[in-house]
C-alpha cells in the first residue's frame, strides 16, 4: 500500500514536472533553443505572485491570473529582445547567452528577495483531500495534475488545428520555407516563447503553494524540466507530459527508499533512459 | 522599362556575407506573361530568385514589385503582396500533412490578383487531383512529383500575382515533368505571371515567351524565346563576352 | 619559382616573444616560495588552476563543439580522488596528484557514451545532471564523510614554506601539460583534425576524420586536465566537500572566463582568466551584484561578440601568442 501510495504522489509531483517541461519541449521544438534560464523564470514568477499576495492579501487563483499575462510577456520579450537574435543552426550562442541571464537573474532576485524561503499560501486547499480507492489524495495535487493534462491537451489542439500551432510547426520543420509561405518567424518565435513563459506562470503558482521558493531553486527545476522532456521524447508535447509524470513518481518512490535518495533515483531513471531507448519513451522512433 | 511592369531590377547587386553573386543585373516580367531564366550550375539563378523574394540581402541597385521599392522589405510581407517561390528542392514542411502544407500558406495568403478568382483548396485539388487523394498524408510519404506538386500548390496558395519556380524538374521523370509543365498554362490563366528557371533549354524555351540567360552573376542574353537562335543560347550559357546592357 | 622558394613559417615574432615570456613565467612560479609572500603565491595557484580549466572548457566546447556545464564533476572526482589517496592510501599528497586523475579519466568514458545521444543544448544539461549525481552520491557516501567534506590533514606533516615549494611546482606542471599540451597538440596532424572539427563537422568527416571518436577523446583529454586542475585547487584549500568541489559556479566560471576572453583559441581563456580573476579581487565584494554584471557581460558576448575579447583583437592586430597555422613566405 505504501508503494502505491507513493506512485500516486509520484504522480502527482509528476504533474508539476510535466507543466514545466511543456514550455521547454515548445521552445526547442520551435526553435531548437534551450532557455537556460527556463528555471529561473518559473521563480522569478513565484516570487512575483507571493509578493503580489503579500501586498495585496490576493488569493492563489488570483495570482495565477495575474502571472499568465506577466509571463506572457516576460517570454515575449525575452524572445524578441534576445533570444530572436540567437535562432540559428548553432546552439552554441543560445545556450550561452541564456546561461548568463540565468546567472544574472538569479543574482537579481537574490538582490531583491534576499536568500529566504518563501512561500504562497493556498488557503484550505492546501491541506484539503480526497480519497481516492482508500488512499488520501490532496486536492492541491491532484488539481496540479488535472491542470497539467489540460495544458498539454490543450497544447495539442493548438498545434493540431490552429492557424498558430499549423505556424508554429511550419516555422519548427523548415524556417525559410515558412517565410515564404508568409509567415513572420520573429513574430511566430516570441508567440511561442510567451505561450511557454505563460504557462510557467501558471506552474510558478503551484509551486510556491506546495512548497517553498528561493532565488536558487532555478537549477534544479531547470534540471527537472529536462529530464522530463528527455525521458518522454523530444518533439512529442505528450512525452513531455509522461515524461515529467515518469520522473515524479522516480523522485517520490526514490525518497520512499530513503529520504536523500528522492532526486538522485530521479537523475538515475534519466540515465537509464538514456542509455536504454535515447529517443524518449513515447517516441515513434 | 514599362511602367506596367510587375517585377523590375535595376543594376541589382546582391550577395552572401563577403561574397558578392549578382553583379548589376536588370531584369522585368509582365502581368500574365511566363519568362524562362536558364544558366548553369551556379550561375546565379537560384540566388537572383531569392533576392526577389527577399532572402537575399541587396547590395546595391533597385528592386520594385508592382510599382514599390521592395529593397528593403521582409520576405514574408512580399509573399502578402503577391510574391510567392517554389523553392529549389521543393522545402516542404516534414511530418506535416499535405493539406497541413497548404493550409499554412493559405492563412497567410494575400489579397487575390485583381480580376482572378483566388486560389482554394478545392480548386488546387481540381488542378492536381492526387493530392486530394493524398491530403491526409504526411508529405515525406509522397513521389517526387507529388511533393513537387504539393510544393507548387503551396505557392499558389499564397494567392501570388507572380510565382517564381525555381528547378521544379529536377530530379523528375520526363513524364512527371510534363505533367507539371501542363499545368502551367491553367496556373497562367488564372491571372499569375510565372518565372521558371531551368537548366533545361529547350524545356524552358517551349514554355516561355521570354528568355533571360545567366552566367557567373551576370545577364548574357535576353530576348523572345521564339526568336532566340541556338547559336546565342549556347555562347550566352556557356560564356563567350556577350553582355547585354 | 618553385614550391621548394616558398618558406612555411609556424611562428612570428609575436609569438616567438609570447611563448618565450611564456616559458619564463612558468618556470618561475617554483621559485617564488623564496621570494614572493604566501598570499601572492595563493593567488598565483588560483590563476593557474582557472587557467588550465578554462584551457580544458575551451577545448571541448572551441575545438570539440561540445558545450559543458558540468566539468565541475570532474574538479570534483579529481580533489576528491586525492584527498581520498591521501587520507586511505596513506600517500604523499605530492605525489598523489598525478593518481588522482584516474578517477575522471574512468568517470569520463562511461560519461560522454551516455550523453552522446543527446543534442547540442541537451547535452550540455546532461552534464550537469552527471555534476549533481556525482555531488549526491559524494554527499551520501559515508567512507568520504557525506555532506561534511574531507580535510586533507597529510599536508600537516609539511611546513608551510615546503607546501609552497610543492604547490608552485605543481601549478607549473599543470600549466605546461594543459596549455602547452594543447598548444603542440593543435600544432600536429591532430590539431588540423581538431580545427577542421571545429569548423564544419560534416565536411571533416568527409575528409576521413573520425568525428566520433575525436570527440570522445577530447572529452575524457578534458575531463582529465580538469580534474588534475581540480585535485590542485583542493589541495591548495585543503577542505573539499560535495557542495564546493561540484559546484555549478565552476562552469559559470569557465564560460565567463572562456567567452569573454575568446573561445575557440588559446590566448583567449588566457585573457579571459586574468580578467576574471582581477575582476573578482578587485569586486567580489559587491556579492550578488558582482554576479548580476558577469552574467550580462556573458550575455552581451553571447549576443553581439561571440569571438570574445581575444577575437576582437586578433581582428585588427594579427599578434598570436601560440600559433597553430603555417604562414607562407614567397621568395622576393
Amino acid at each position: 500500500m505504501k508503494w502505491v501510495d507513493a506512485v500516486i504522489q509520484g504522480l502527482l509531483l509528476g504533474g508539476l514536472y510535466a507543466q514545466y517541461a511543456i514550455g521547454m519541449s515548445l521552445m526547442f521544438g520551435v526553435m531548437r533553443i534551450v532557455n537556460i534560464a527556463h528555471g529561473d523564470l518559473v521563480v522569478l514568477l513565484a516570487l512575483i505572485g507571493i509578493s503580489l499576495a503579500a501586498a495585496f492579501g490576493l488569493g492563489p487563483g488570483f495570482i495565477m491570473v495575474i502571472l499568465i499575462p506577466v509571463g506572457a510577456l516576460i517570454g515575449w520579450g525575452l524572445q524578441r529582445g534576445i533570444l530572436n537574435h540567437l535562432v540559428g543552426n548553432d546552439p552554441l550562442p543560445s545556450l550561452i547567452a541564456t546561461f548568463g541571464l540565468s546567472l544574472a537573474l538569479q543574482n537579481l532576485m537574490l538582490t531583491i528577495w534576499q536568500a529566504d524561503t518563501r512561500s504562497l499560501d493556498a488557503g484550505p486547499l492546501a491541506i484539503q483531500s480526497v480519497s481516492l480507492a482508500g488512499i488520501q489524495v490532496g486536492v492541491l495535487p491532484l488539481g496540479i495534475l488535472a491542470v497539467a493534462a489540460l495544458l498539454t491537451w490543450g497544447m495539442h489542439v493548438v498545434l493540431k488545428t490552429t492557424r498558430f500551432g499549423r505556424a508554429l510547426r511550419a516555422s519548427a520543420a523548415d524556417r525559410d520555407a515558412a517565410t515564404l509561405s508568409g509567415i513572420d518567424t520573429k513574430v511566430v518565435y516570441a508567440k511561442a516563447t510567451a505561450v511557454a513563459v505563460a504557462i510557467l506562470g501558471i506552474a510558478a503558482v503551484f509551486q510556491a503553494a506546495r512548497t517553498t521558493v528561493s532565488p536558487a531553486d532555478g537549477g534544479a527545476q531547470l534540471i527537472y524540466a529536462f529530464e522530463a522532456v528527455i525521458i518522454g521524447g523530444m518533439g512529442s508535447i505528450w512525452g513531455a507530459f509522461a515524461g515529467g509524470l515518469i520522473l515524479g513518481v522516480a523522485q517520490v518512490v526514490g525518497s520512499r527508499i530513503d529520504p536523500g535518495w528522492g532526486i538522485l533515483i530521479g537523475h538515475l531513471v534519466f540515465l537509464l533512459v538514456l542509455a536504454w531507448r535515447p529517443q524518449g519513451i513515447m517516441s515513434r522512433r | 522599362m514599362s511602367a506596367s511592369a510587375l517585377l523590375t531590377a535595376r543594376s541589382l547587386c546582391a550577395g552572401y556575407g563577403d561574397f558578392q553573386a549578382l553583379f548589376s543585373i536588370d531584369f522585368d516580367i509582365h502581368p500574365g506573361e511566363v519568362v524562362a531564366l536558364i544558366g548553369a550550375n551556379g550561375a546565379g539563378k537560384s540566388t537572383l530568385l531569392k533576392t526577389f523574394v527577399g532572402l537575399v540581402t541587396i547590395r546595391d541597385g533597385a528592386l520594385d514589385f508592382c510599382g514599390i521599392d521592395v529593397s528593403k522589405t521582409p520576405a514574408h510581407v512580399l509573399v502578402s503582396r503577391g510574391l510567392a517561390m517554389v523553392p529549389e528542392g521543393r522545402r516542404l514542411f516534414r511530418s506535416m500533412t499535405v493539406e497541413d502544407n497548404l493550409r499554412v500558406a493559405a492563412d497567410h495568403a494575400g489579397e487575390p490578383a485583381a480580376g482572378s478568382s483566388p486560389w482554394t483548396l478545392q480548386r488546387l485539388y481540381d488542378l492536381f487531383p492526387i493530392l486530394a487523394e493524398r491530403r491526409a498524408q504526411a508529405v515525406e510519404n509522397l513521389s517526387g512529383g507529388q511533393q513537387q506538386m504539393v510544393a507548387i500548390g503551396r505557392a499558389l496558395m499564397t494567392q501570388p500575382k507572380l510565382l517564381l519556380c525555381d528547378e521544379i524538374s529536377l530530379g523528375l521523370a520526363p513524364k512527371v515533368i510534363a505533367e507539371i509543365y501542363d499545368m502551367l498554362p491553367v496556373i497562367r490563366q488564372a491571372g499569375t505571371a510565372i518565372l521558371l528557371v531551368e537548366q533545361d533549354v529547350s524545356l524552358a524555351s517551349r514554355n516561355s515567351d521570354r528568355v533571360y540567360c545567366m552566367l557567373e552573376g551576370r545577364i548574357t542574353l535576353t530576348g523572345k524565346s521564339s526568336e532566340v537562335t541556338r547559336e546565342e543560347i549556347t555562347q550566352a550559357y556557356f560564356g563567350v563576352k556577350h553582355e547585354v546592357g | 619559382m618553385t614550391s621548394r622558394d616558398i618558406l612555411v613559417h609556424r611562428h612570428t615574432r609575436s609569438s616567438r616573444i609570447a611563448i618565450s615570456v611564456a616559458l619564463l613565467l612558468v618556470l618561475s612560479i617554483p621559485t617564488m616560495p623564496f621570494w614572493a609572500p604566501s598570499g601572492q603565491i595563493r593567488m598565483i595557484v588560483e590563476l593557474s588552476c582557472l587557467i588550465a580549466i578554462a584551457q580544458m572548457w575551451n577545448l571541448l566546447a572551441g575545438y570539440g563543439g561540445m558545450v559543458s556545464v558540468g566539468q565541475q564533476a570532474f574538479i570534483g572526482a579529481g580533489g576528491y580522488s586525492l584527498f581520498a589517496l591521501s587520507a586511505y592510501g596513506g600517500m604523499n599528497p605530492f605525489l598523489a596528484v598525478p593518481l588522482a586523475v584516474i578517477l575522471p579519466t574512468l568517470l569520463a568514458a562511461p560519461s560522454y557514451l551516455l550523453l552522446r545521444k543527446l543534442d547540442g543544448p541537451y547535452f550540455a544539461i546532461g552534464t550537469w545532471v552527471l555534476a549533481e549525481v556525482f555531488r549526491l552520491v559524494t554527499g551520501n557516501l559515508s567512507v568520504v564523510n557525506a555532506g561534511s567534506g574531507m580535510t586533507l590533514r597529510a599536508m600537516g606533516q609539511f611546513t608551510a614554506h615546503q607546501r609552497e615549494i610543492g604547490l608552485t611546482i605543481l601549478c607549473a606542471l599543470l600549466l605546461l601539460v594543459t596549455v602547452g599540451g594543447t598548444f603542440l597538440m593543435l600544432r600536429s596532424r591532430l590539431g588540423l583534425a581538431l580545427t577542421a572539427m571545429r569548423d564544419d563537422p560534416v565536411s571533416a568527416a568527409s575528409q576521413g576524420v573520425n568525428v566520433g571518436r575525436m570527440r570522445f577523446g577530447i572529452f575524457v583529454v578534458a575531463a582529465m586536465g580538469t580534474g588534475l586542475a581540480g585535485a590542485i585547487y583542493y589541495m591548495a584549500q585543503l577542505r573539499i566537500s560535495p557542495g564546493s568541489g561540484f559546484d555549478p559556479y565552476w562552469s559559470s566560471i569557465c564560460i565567463f572566463i572562456v567567452m569573454v576572453g575568446g573561445i575557440g583559441q588559446l590566448e583567449g581563456p588566457i585573457v579571459g582568466a586574468l580578467l576574471y580573476f582581477f575582476a573578482t579581487r578587485l569586486f567580489g565584494h559587491y556579492g550578488a551584484s558582482y554576479m548580476i554584471v558577469l552574467g550580462l557581460l556573458t550575455l552581451i558576448i553571447a549576443l553581439f561578440s561571440p569571438v570574445g575579447l581575444w577575437g576582437l583583437f586578433s581582428r585588427f592586430r594579427d599578434w598570436p601568442w601560440f600559433p597553430v597555422g603555417h604562414k607562407l613566405q614567397y621568395p622576393r
